[in-house]
């Protein structure tokens, strides 16, 4: 990976007259790297995206891609940058071949027509009308049109919404093809198995901050490496294994599984109980994300309450 | 599975200005002639508007000293000129609406390469016509060839220009391509019937014949009619009598006035679309 990075982001603000959507943000992207920026709908991931494309100015701090600032110099950098947006039209009474045509003639050395729809399968409907293509189909002409002039950085806005799993599986191939070829990418997703599966860098977002940063390995570690569940008959004291919502099932986060499962184990060998249903997983991102989104909806209740 | 590999071991270039806005315009083309109905509309009313008004009146009329048939056809060629803000305002509030300028800002295509593009595109039906109602005129109606070429030329495409500028401007303020049309038709038969196009401006009411002046239809009308007939319809646009002949200089010196109106309604949609154009509705800008 090279050392300088595609994006740079300081303490970056952005308002939308007294609402404040990002509240001082810092992060990088270095080429060949992918960054999953994560949150709940309303985080401020779409104005932090809107900022680096370069179609808003920030509020406060700084953003710098490609080393410039991508709303002055928009046209200097754009042609070295694919856009696929979570939400944009198409000319619906144009065929695939004719869309893909005409933005061909956007870029200064783009992709093959065939080469582009062999790349996102959409050979076979490559002379049907866009308005008459699937939900996903057209997201699969969004990204072929997104990586047409072989950028050098790629923003997707939740880029496999509406595919199958199979189109799912096919896209993160496709991306991981291109980022092993040194492109960059800046994601969103609500997908947290695809942030987890493509990205290196991660940050949750959450009401305009970064609430966790770093490698999927690191955030995930962060946020207490494991959960153990099982179910018991017998009453389970606090001290081993928390309070169970239904008296019965347990779940545990465990920062040292090996420990707590001993303890675990001791006390129903001593009091004769059974554990079923026992099982210890690492966690995922998306355990992360949940616990992350719930901490800080209980604490934002909490604020509003000492507030009232 | 293709092998995608970016463009990083080779600089990625830029195509320059030119080369986006062409290929926005042939973009918008396609997609103007795929709605056959709306194209046609835009060739034949104009078009069977333009050459049927010269073709009725001539020989027949003379307005203002003038055989009616070649006295109408300058105005005429203002009307189709009128046309593009028909087309432009369309193109812009269905693709605003269908998120498709939203789609087009995301390339690498500067914005003022699509909205030049787009605005070519609605002109280029109109320049056309202008071309055809010129031809119609000295095969049919045996008008004269025009007196100063050039200030046609000059005229038609600043004519356009403020059209397709204006409508861009105002399509911040309206609504949907439905309701626009409906809303931006009244305007276009005020700037049919009160820019001396169809009839001179003293046939007009006496308290209307000086507002109306200031119309940007007024404005190229008077060009064209000075540029095409050698006549100073510019100074006193509301003068019943036959205006006195001018030569190739003093044909332009005549159209100051009419001309730095289009440039002051060239500032007035700039202002416009600055204050008010949105690329996607959900968005103030």
């Amino acid at each position: 990976m090279g050392s300088t990075p595609i994006i740079q982001v300081d303490e970056l603000r952005v308002r939308y007259g007294g609402f404040a959507a990002v509240q001082g943000i810092s992060f990088s992207v270095r080429p060949g790297e992918v960054f999953g920026l994560l949150g709940t709908n309303g985080a401020g991931k779409t104005s932090t995206m809107d900022v680096l494309e370069g179609f808003r100015r920030p509020g406060g701090g700084s953003a710098r891609v490609f080393g410039v600032d991508p709303f002055a110099d928009r046209e200097r950098i754009a042609h070295r940058m694919g856009i696929m947006l979570q939400e944009a039209g198409f000319f619906d009474d144009l065929t695939v071949t004719e869309t893909v045509r005409a933005w061909r003639r956007f870029t200064a050395d783009p992709l093959g027509l065939d080469e582009a729809l062999e790349l996102v399968d959409l050979g076979k409907v490559a002379h049907t009308r866009v308005g008459k293509l699937s939900g996903g189909e057209r997201r699969r002409l969004d990204l072929a049109l997104a990586v047409l002039g072989r950028p050098e950085l790629l923003f997707l806005d939740e880029p496999t919404t509406g595919l199958d799993p199979q189109a799912r599986r096919r896209t993160w191939a496709v991306l991981e093809n291109m980022v092993a070829g040194g492109m960059a990418i800046l994601l969103t997703t609500h997908y947290m198995e695809e942030a987890q599966y493509l990205a290196d860098q991660v940050a949750i977002m959450d009401r305009g901050r970064i609430v966790r940063h770093g490698s999927v390995a690191e955030v995930i570690g962060a946020d207490h490496g494991s959960t153990i569940t099982f179910s018991s008959d017998v009453p389970v004291p606090v001290e081993v294994a928390g309070v169970a919502e239904d008296g019965r099932h347990h779940e545990l986060t465990s920062v040292d599984p090996q420990a707590d499962l001993r303890r675990l184990i001791g006390w129903a060998d001593d009091a004769g109980a059974r554990l079923r249903d026992l099982e210890v997983r690492r966690n995922s991102l998306e355990d992360v994300f949940l616990r992350v989104a719930g901490d800080e909806d209980e604490a934002a209740l909490t604020a509003a309450g000492k507030e009232r | 599975m293709t092998a995608l590999t970016p463009a990083l071991n080779r600089p990625s270039r830029s195509l320059g200005w030119w080369r986006y806005t062409w290929s926005q315009f042939l973009l918008s083309q396609k997609v103007h002639w795929r709605d056959l109905g709306f194209a046609l509309t835009g060739v034949l009313i104009p078009l069977g508007l333009g050459i049927g008004l010269p073709a009725s009146q001539h020989g027949k009329n003379s307005i203002a000293g003038i055989d009616g048939g070649v006295y109408l056809l300058p105005g005429m060629m203002g009307f189709v000129l009128v046309w593009i803000v028909y087309n432009v305002v369309n193109s812009a509030t269905s693709r605003r609406g269908k998120l498709i300028y939203k789609r087009l800002r995301g390339t690498p295509l500067p914005d003022t390469a699509i909205m030049t593009g787009e605005a070519m595109s609605g002109s280029v039906t109109s320049v056309v016509q202008v071309v055809v109602l010129g031809v119609f005129g000295l095969v049919y109606l045996g008008a004269p060839a025009p007196a100063n070429p050039l200030l046609l030329l000059v005229g038609v495409l600043l004519g356009a220009f403020t059209f397709a500028l204006l409508a861009v401007g105002v399509s911040g303020l309206l609504p949907t391509s439905e309701v626009s049309t409906w809303i931006v038709t009244p305007f276009l038969f005020l700037m049919m019937f009160a820019s001396g196009i169809v009839f001179p401006l003293s046939e007009m009411p006496h308290f209307l014949q000086v507002p109306v002046q200031y119309l940007p239809s007024s404005s190229v009308v008077e060009i064209l009619r000075t540029a095409y007939l050698g006549r100073d319809f510019a100074s006193n646009p509301a003068t019943a009598q036959l205006p006195h002949q001018v030569g190739f200089l003093q044909s332009f010196r005549a159209c100051l006035m009419p001309l730095g109106l289009l440039c002051a309604w060239i500032g007035v949609s700039l202002g416009l679309g600055k204050r008010f154009f949105k690329w996607d509705p959900k968005r103030s800008s």
